[in-house]
């Protein structure tokens, strides 16, 4: 009898538990648009941003082994990547070249330099590292000619500490150096 | 001694030796009765000769039956045919009636085909049609061919008369539209009116198309007829062309009249086109005298007045020519012609014919001229034809053999020849010289107008205006203002369109949504799965992310 009321007064109190409350995590560029000084027209459109399916989604992600990916429930990032990415990178990029950078399709110039990005890999590792692979073209035209550039990003970024904040950080950290690639192939 | 007395016994008075003769007696008197009952009635018939016909032998059948045989042949008393005598069995008596009739069948080949094979083997025999007649006769006249008709076959039987027999023959079929109705039963020559003679059945219920109306020609072989219409020629069925055969019907635009009766006498014409050619009663006979040609102009041939069939050619009047006793030579030939109101729908009366004589006498006096045309190039055939000439000179009817003459112009070459030198009258009244100098004129004027200086400065005109026309098209090219308002709407056109692109607000704003619905799915999984937990009796600790840690 004791061990009944016992069960039920866990019962009451395992019904009453709240779940956690998700974090989300917001990918922004730390560069102020326009911090930097005055910015020129820079002929340069940043078309598109594509990303990979297993990180098209809400919960940022951990390779647990080789080829084994988890996607987590209670952290995740505030608003699809593939907007945030295409902020942050064409704030990056602005900041880097000291143009602006226009964003869309349907912003870019005639004869705009025309980038257009693919993030192949974004995430974590059990090993303690954050991982960004990703690939880019550059569209220009030289002499009246079209011509087409691609490029591949591929870096790995330790993680400062424990838990999704420095992942986060680590991989904000890896979207800069990509940005700085980017714009050193531009120019 | 006594006992030694013969004993001498009376014998019987009657021998049994008389059984013999007796019963012989008997037998024959049974066999004399036997045969006098039993005897066949013995007749006669005549034939024209007795060719497979042998005494003792030949049957006589009916329906392939044997009811007879041959008993006799011999040679009629004035030896030009054979009595033929045949005894027919008793039960069969009644077969003999007045309109009985016999034939000897054999084998037969002709155009409607071959009859009585059977009898190459079995040998020829007399066989017999019974009639419908009164019993009783003993004589008969044998047929040379089978009957065509049975006795007593419903219809109606008809006497045809034509000119010439070469083409019809006994056993040729009478056709109506195409189809056989009945037969040609037998031809004779008749010698009052030297024509032949068919007799014709025509089999029930067809025998009602004939009618008083009703016309009959010759359908036999094939018809080849080149006349001034040109040639014609008609064919019937096969059996007609090579048999022959008659066809009746009656004729677009006559009367058909009442049902005939039986060996009612029809005339054959020749072919379809003469029965609808009507008798007229009233006509009258016109000469006219030709100095040309008349070779193809055949009694028969067409009189038309103006293209209308007005008459027919009866005779070329040669011989009346020569009685004339004329003198000189070049006298025109005199031919006669027979003109009917009836068929130029005057009438058939003496009133319509006076009218028409009437006409021409005035008519000849205005001009109306009979001439000879030729009807068929091919075949040569002409025709007369009679139609007002307006510069021929006055004229009144003239006379010739009796007959009026209808005075006439020349055709063919004479004509063609008279038209040639009236044309050429005609073209040399033409202005030509004048005609000439006023194309002359013409032509030095056109001269003068391509050697102006207005017309040699035309090219240079044309070019300016080519080149203005080239300037105007040149408004459109790059950096022109027309150029630049046409990009300007292309541009607003594409930002128009970039609304709905995958870079567009708009299409932002729906993949936000699209992300939040996501969201909304992905908690509304972990609130099942939360619940599924809660469904357990003891909740299973949550499954927290994985936490990243940094390298140790």
């Amino acid at each position: 009898m004791r061990i009944l009321a016992c069960s039920i007064i866990c019962l009451l109190l395992a019904a009453c538990s709240t779940t956690p409350q998700p974090e989300s995590y917001l990918l922004r560029s730390s560069v102020t648009p326009g911090a930097g000084g005055q910015l020129t027209p820079g002929g340069i459109t940043l078309v598109s941003v594509d990303v990979a399916t297993y990180i098209d989604q809400p919960g940022l992600v951990i390779e647990t082994a080789s080829g084994q990916v988890r996607t987590a429930k209670q952290n995740l990032w505030a608003e699809p990547l593939r907007h945030s990415l295409m902020d942050f990178l064409a704030n990056e990029l602005s900041q880097h070249i000291g143009k602006t950078v226009n964003v869309g399709l349907q912003s870019a110039g005639k004869d705009d330099v025309r980038l257009l990005v693919e993030i192949d890999q974004l995430h974590g590792t059990a090993q303690g590292d954050a991982v960004l692979v990703a690939d880019w073209i550059i569209k220009k035209m030289v002499d009246g000619e079209p011509v087409e550039s691609s490029y591949r990003f591929s870096q790995v970024e330790p993680l400062k500490g424990d838990g999704y904040d420095a992942l986060v950080s680590a991989e904000k950290e890896l979207l800069v150096m990509f940005a700085h690639a980017i714009s050193k192939s531009i120019n | 001694m006594n006992d030694l007395k013969p004993d001498v016994k009376r014998g019987r008075n009657v021998s049994p030796i008389w059984i013999v003769p007796i019963v012989a007696v008997l037998l024959g008197i049974w066999m004399v009765g036997y045969n006098f009952y039993n005897q066949g009635t013995e007749v006669i018939l005549s034939f024209s000769n007795a060719d497979d016909l042998i005494a003792g032998k030949t049957k006589i059948k009916y329906l392939s039956v044997e009811v007879g045989q041959v008993e006799g042949v011999i040679l009629n008393p004035e030896a030009n045919g054979v009595l033929v005598k045949i005894s027919l069995e008793k039960g069969y008596k009644t077969l003999l009636r007045k309109d009985t009739r016999f034939w000897v069948e054999r084998v037969r080949i002709g155009a409607g085909g071959i009859s009585g094979l059977s009898t190459i083997l079995s040998g020829a025999y007399i066989k017999l049609a019974p009639g419908e007649g009164e019993e009783g006769a003993r004589k008969y006249v044998g047929l040379e061919s089978p009957p065509v008709t049975p006795v007593g076959a419903p219809g109606v039987r008809l006497v045809l008369e034509t000119d010439n027999a070469s083409s019809v023959s006994v056993g040729d079929p009478i056709l109506f539209h195409g189809y056989t109705v009945g037969r040609v039963e037998s031809m004779a020559l008749d010698e009052f009116s030297q024509s032949v003679r068919y007799n014709a059945f025509v089999d029930a219920p067809y025998h009602k198309n004939v009618t008083s109306g009703t016309r009959f020609w010759d359908v036999s072989g094939l018809t080849l007829n080149a006349s001034t219409e040109g040639f014609t020629f008609s064919s019937e069925s096969i059996e007609t062309i090579l048999s022959g055969g008659v066809a009746f019907a009656v004729p677009a635009g006559f009367e058909s009249g009442e049902p005939v009766e039986p060996d009612t006498v029809f005339n054959v014409f020749d072919s379809y086109k003469e029965t609808l050619q009507k008798t007229y009663q009233h006509g009258a006979y016109y000469a006219v005298q030709f100095s040309q040609d008349i070779s193809g102009l055949v009694p028969g041939a067409p009189v038309t007045y103006r293209g209308v069939h007005a008459g027919r050619v009866v005779k070329v009047m040669v011989r009346e020519l020569v009685g004339q006793k004329v003198s000189g030579i070049g006298e025109p030939i005199p031919v006669l012609l027979y003109l009917e109101p009836g068929l130029v729908q005057m009438g058939d009366t003496p009133e319509a014919l006076e009218r028409l004589t009437t006409a021409i006498r005035v008519g000849v006096s205005r001009g109306l001229r009979a001439s000879l045309q030729t009807g068929n190039l091919l075949t040569g055939s002409q025709f007369v034809t009679v139609d007002y000439y307006p510069n021929e000179e006055d004229k009144t009817l003239g006379e010739f053999a009796g007959y009026p003459t209808i005075p006439t112009v020349p055709s063919g070459l004479i004509q063609m020849t008279r038209s040639a030198k009236s044309f050429l009258d005609t073209l040399n009244t033409l202005p030509l010289e004048k005609t000439m100098n006023s194309t002359n004129s013409a032509i030095t004027s056109m001269d003068n107008l391509l050697k102006s200086r207005e017309t040699q400065n035309i090219p240079d005109k044309l070019n300016a205006a080519l080149t203005s026309i080239s300037n105007a098209a040149g408004g459109l090219s790059p950096g022109s203002p027309a150029y630049e308002q046409l990009y300007g709407a292309l541009v607003a056109l594409r930002e128009t369109m970039a609304s709905i692109t995958p870079d567009s607000p708009l299409y932002k704003e729906l993949e936000s949504s699209l992300y939040k619905l996501n969201i909304t799915l992905h908690n509304m999984e972990q609130l099942t799965g939360s619940l599924s937990e809660t469904a357990r009796v003891l909740p299973a600790p949550d499954d927290d992310d994985i936490i990243p840690e940094a390298r140790k």
